[in-house]
């Protein structure tokens, strides 16, 4: 690895590189250098996860020639290529360094939520969405019992930012969750559920299921799981899958044909 | 369906709002979003459908989001309370704390 | 601090951040976390969701209110008469620590004789809290143990802070909860260095580590070192300065970092005392309300662009790392603070902040002398760490009291300096919201936050605006034995009827306009910021 990445120093095909620096024990995020090669004798593959990926994006968006390389996950893999589609990146000045998802002890191959199993006492049992729940699970629960335990983890929200702030694929300039028109500023908690069914919408077509909002949540709002059924549907209705290449095209959403129809209203009972 | 002024319009809203659809479902707020296509000459339709979708919601009831907006514990109980109990793998309910007064 | 010093020895938080996460019951008073102590109302949170209780005692309904086995809204400055009535029912029911009690404190027959009065009738009468609720949150607290006690300024800012702050110690020890994991009493202090300027004696009558100046051989020690005599009379504090100044007895001002006109209490008397002054000197890294009107203003590096160390409120010292060189010609406080020395005829030159934190360490034995910068690495030492092999101290007292034996205090309930009356009928009270930090001199400049609150505002709850015809948005006039001042109406049922709250950092709304400089506590000089009584009208413009 670390002879990989001083040979692309050295050889011009990247500027800089990113990965992760053993600092006192802790692996923090890193831009490797050519000016310091000895340095990339700590470059570390790190069970801690930071996006790198949003790291490349802002470093683009100050000085868009330079080339970037960067270790990449599957998720980072993902998120890079959602990043490809909305043009913030250009995959021609980006090169990954390919490394293993991350071990899991329930899965062979990694699926990030499953490293460190949430533990769920019995008040969260009781009143909250269990962050390590299938979107199936949920089905179980009434609609008002639904609501409920989504508005209970809701309220513990201090409006922090942090799950926008660590999302690799939140880019936009300005952000609807500080429009004032839209959310009412000023209280803790945020005016919910609005604030978190705004984000869940603006992550259709973008949530690439990394998990790092809800590592990042201090509150340990089950976010994953909600951007994971946002996900569930735009695959549905969209026929779109976040992530999974460069080159199928976000107007997909927008679409020109259609084989929806509008449902019925049903006076009785609850609908599907 | 395609009939829109807009061109694709209609396709792009059947989407977003099937969308909003189910994720309100998800979330337990089923049912109070509809969509409907109504030409400007189907006044008929147009009074139908307001008509039906007003009963519906009626028969909803009050929106339930403000019982959470206050800082009352009460506020949270009272609608924790409603629908609860079948959950799997809760834990048995507390035994009520004993009156320690007087 | 000055009451958790004579209760336990030591004035700091007792137990480490993470371990409220493991504790049985958490009792917050005089805390809004979630808006000051984010996360720390996270370790809250996670504790109740493991399935700790908790119990929120705040005259307002906070966030957590929302999440608590029980909440109540005792009072404001009711709270040694609250927690009186909880220990007279501990003790009723025999739920006190007795072997505890017996080997490791002092004191216990005067408390015990003291509670005899507060019966939970008496105490319904001063706090305003159901005796049911009072049963409630005393069964909670002394049968879940470890119980950690979670307080701020709500406890400290009232005449009687020292009392409020012994009368939680002597809560927390009837119960054996100090020195123990996952309990303890714990003052969440505001800045991330509050506990390390107070540790590095920027208090008036201390040196480092809480040595007493007025200790002949500490005065030695430092004077050995420092090749200077140490005056022996401790200083003044803020609130005595501000006569000092009113008399002409202070003349000349430095203030680091600070923005007094909206932090001290009653404005118009401080502004009055700032105009004696022959000499004010701000230095600060934005132009504070105090630095519009001094004479001399300079700017410093800011915390990204110097080298130090931190402690907070967990006792944790903790390094910073320079991110960036300071712009212009700015300079870190000790660069400056070395030179103006030096430039006043005591030469005080340092190689770098590592030989300045070496030397503190040399002289400061018991908490800090284990320390270097090598040792704290990236997550800090927890202070007392005696010697180079200790492994810094998560919770305190372990066997024995930093005092020897923990001390009681019988202490009765006495009201606060200024109640309502017919004249002045609301309580006021002040504190602050999430998104700005102290006088807003760093939050209100950031875009970001400022969108969240723009303008001061008064929160006012629904049953009094509407005996007052007051919507949300109106202006109310507020108006206290010492000033007036203007705000914006609040409607919210976060403060009970009664009661109005402002937040502090807003300039432009200055509260301590309202507030009181003649009541503080006698011992810590804290002023009253949380009670004091206001009239209010609603502004018509004619
Ligand atoms: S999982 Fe969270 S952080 Fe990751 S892409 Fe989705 S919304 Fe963003
Ligand atoms: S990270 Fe969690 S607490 Fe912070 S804003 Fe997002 S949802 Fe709220």
């Amino acid at each position: 690895m670390q002879d990989t990445v001083k040979a692309w120093l050295e050889n011009g095909t990247i500027d800089v590189f990113l990965g992760y620096k053993k600092v006192d024990n802790h692996p923090l995020p890193h831009c490797f250098t050519k000016a310091r090669l000895e340095e990339l004798e700590d470059l570390v593959v790190s069970p801690d996860r930071y996006p790198l990926e949003k790291i490349a994006t802002h470093m683009t968006t100050a000085k868009p020639e330079v080339k970037i390389g960067m270790l990449a996950r599957d998720c980072t893999q993902r998120a890079l290529n959602v990043l490809y589609i909305w043009n913030q990146l250009d995959p021609e000045k980006i090169q990954t360094l390919n490394v293993n998802c991350c071990p899991s002890p329930l899965k062979e191959k990694a699926d990030c939520s499953y490293l460190r199993p949430a533990t769920v006492g019995d008040y969260k049992k009781e009143k909250g969405v269990n962050n390590a729940a299938l979107l199936e699970q949920l089905s179980e629960y009434g609609q008002e019992e639904r609501l409920g335990r989504w508005m209970y983890e809701f309220q513990k929200c201090i409006k922090c930012y942090g799950c926008r702030n660590i999302c690799p694929v939140c880019f936009c300039k300005e952000c609807s969750l500080e429009h004032e028109d839209l959310i009412k500023t000023g209280a803790l908690p945020p005016e919910i559920p609005v604030f978190h069914l705004i984000r869940a919408v603006h992550m259709a077509g973008r949530c690439i299921d990394c998990g790092l909002c809800e590592e990042a949540c201090p509150m340990d709002i089950p976010l994953r799981l909600l951007y994971r059924k946002v996900n569930d549907i735009v695959a549905q209705v969209f026929d779109y899958k976040t992530g999974t290449s460069a080159s199928q095209s976000p107007f997909n959403i927008l679409g020109d044909s259609v084989t929806l129809e509008p449902k019925p209203i049903q006076l009785t009972g609850t609908d599907s | 369906m395609g009939d829109c002024h807009y061109l694709y319009g209609n396709y792009m809203t059947i989407k977003r709002i099937t969308f909003l659809q189910e994720l309100l479902t998800f979330l337990g707020l089923e049912g109070r979003i509809h969509l409907a296509w109504i030409s400007s000459a189907e006044a008929q339709k147009f009074v139908q459908v307001v008509t039906d979708f007003t009963e519906k919601v009626r028969a909803l009831g009050p929106n339930p989001l403000p019982t959470f907006s206050h800082n009352k514990k009460a506020a949270l109980s009272s609608v924790l309370g409603r629908g609860m109990g079948k959950t799997p793998g809760s834990s048995p309910p507390e035994p009520a704390l004993q009156e320690v007064y007087p | 601090m000055a009451g958790l010093a004579a209760a336990f020895g030591s004035g700091a938080m007792t137990n480490s951040i993470a371990e409220i996460e493991d504790a049985g019951c958490i009792l917050i008073i005089g805390s809004n976390t979630t808006s000051c102590h984010p996360l720390i109302a996270r370790r809250v949170l996670r504790a109740k969701e493991k399935g700790a209780k908790l119990i929120v005692a705040d005259p307002r309904n906070i966030q957590l209110s929302r999440f608590a086995d029980v909440s109540v809204n005792h009072r404001l400055g009711s709270d040694v008469a609250l927690l009186n009535g909880m220990m007279h029912l501990i003790l009723q029911n025999d739920w006190h620590a007795k072997q505890y009690i017996a080997e490791r404190t002092e004191g216990f027959e005067a408390l015990e004789e003291t509670l005899k009065a507060y019966t939970p009738e008496k105490v319904q009468a001063i706090t305003g809290v159901d005796v049911h609720d009072l049963g409630k949150i005393t069964q909670l607290y002394a049968t879940h143990p470890p119980a950690s006690l979670l307080y701020a300024m709500g406890i400290t800012q009232h005449t009687t802070g020292v009392d409020n702050v012994k009368s939680c110690c002597n809560l927390a020890m009837l119960c054996g909860n100090v020195g123990v994991y996952g309990g303890g009493v714990n003052p969440l202090r505001g800045q991330n260095n509050v506990q390390g300027a107070c540790d590095m004696g920027g208090l008036p009558n201390v040196l480092t580590g809480y040595q007493p100046v007025t200790d002949a051989g500490v005065r030695e020690k430092f004077a050995q070192a420092w090749g200077r005599d140490i005056p022996e009379k401790p200083g003044l504090t803020i609130t005595d300065m501000v006569p000092a100044m009113l008399e002409g007895k202070l003349k000349g001002l430095y203030v680091i970092g600070e923005n007094p006109k909206l932090s001290d209490p009653d404005w118009n008397h401080l502004n009055h005392a700032l105009k004696q002054l022959d000499f004010l000197v701000v230095q600060d890294l934005f132009l504070s309300e105090t630095a519009q009107v001094a004479d001399v203003v300079f700017s410093a590096a800011s915390v990204a662009e110097k080298e130090g160390t931190v402690t907070n409120t967990e006792r944790r010292c903790m390094r910073l790392h320079k991110a960036v060189d300071p712009i212009h010609n700015t300079l870190p406080d000790w660069e400056i603070i070395s030179r103006l020395s030096t430039a006043m005829a005591y030469d005080m030159s340092y190689e770098n902040p590592e030989a300045i934190f070496n030397e503190i360490a040399s002289l400061t034995p018991n908490s800090y002398a284990g320390m270097t910068y090598e040792r704290m690495g990236l997550d800090g030492l927890q202070w007392p760490c005696p010697d180079p092999h200790h492994p810094g101290t998560p919770y305190l007292h372990k066997d024995k009291f930093a005092r020897g034996k923990g001390r009681f205090h019988a202490l009765e309930y006495q009201d606060p300096a200024e109640m309502p009356d017919e004249e002045y009928p609301y309580f006021l009270t002040t504190g602050r919201m999430f998104a700005h930090f102290h006088t807003g001199t760093m939050t209100r400049v950031s875009p970001h936050l400022d969108v969240e609150q723009k303008t001061g505002y008064a929160e006012i709850n629904p049953t009094d605006a509407g005996k007052l015809t007051v919507n949300e948005g109106d202006i109310l006039v507020l108006s206290s034995r010492r000033g007036r001042m203007e705000a914006p109406a609040h409607v919210t049922e976060s403060v009970e009827p009664g009661t109005i709250f402002l937040p502090i950092h807003f300039g432009e709304n200055p509260t301590n306009v309202l507030t009181d400089a003649e009541a503080f506590d006698p011992l810590a000089k804290i002023p009253e910021f949380k009670v004091s009584a206001v009239k209010i009208e609603k502004l018509t413009i004619e």
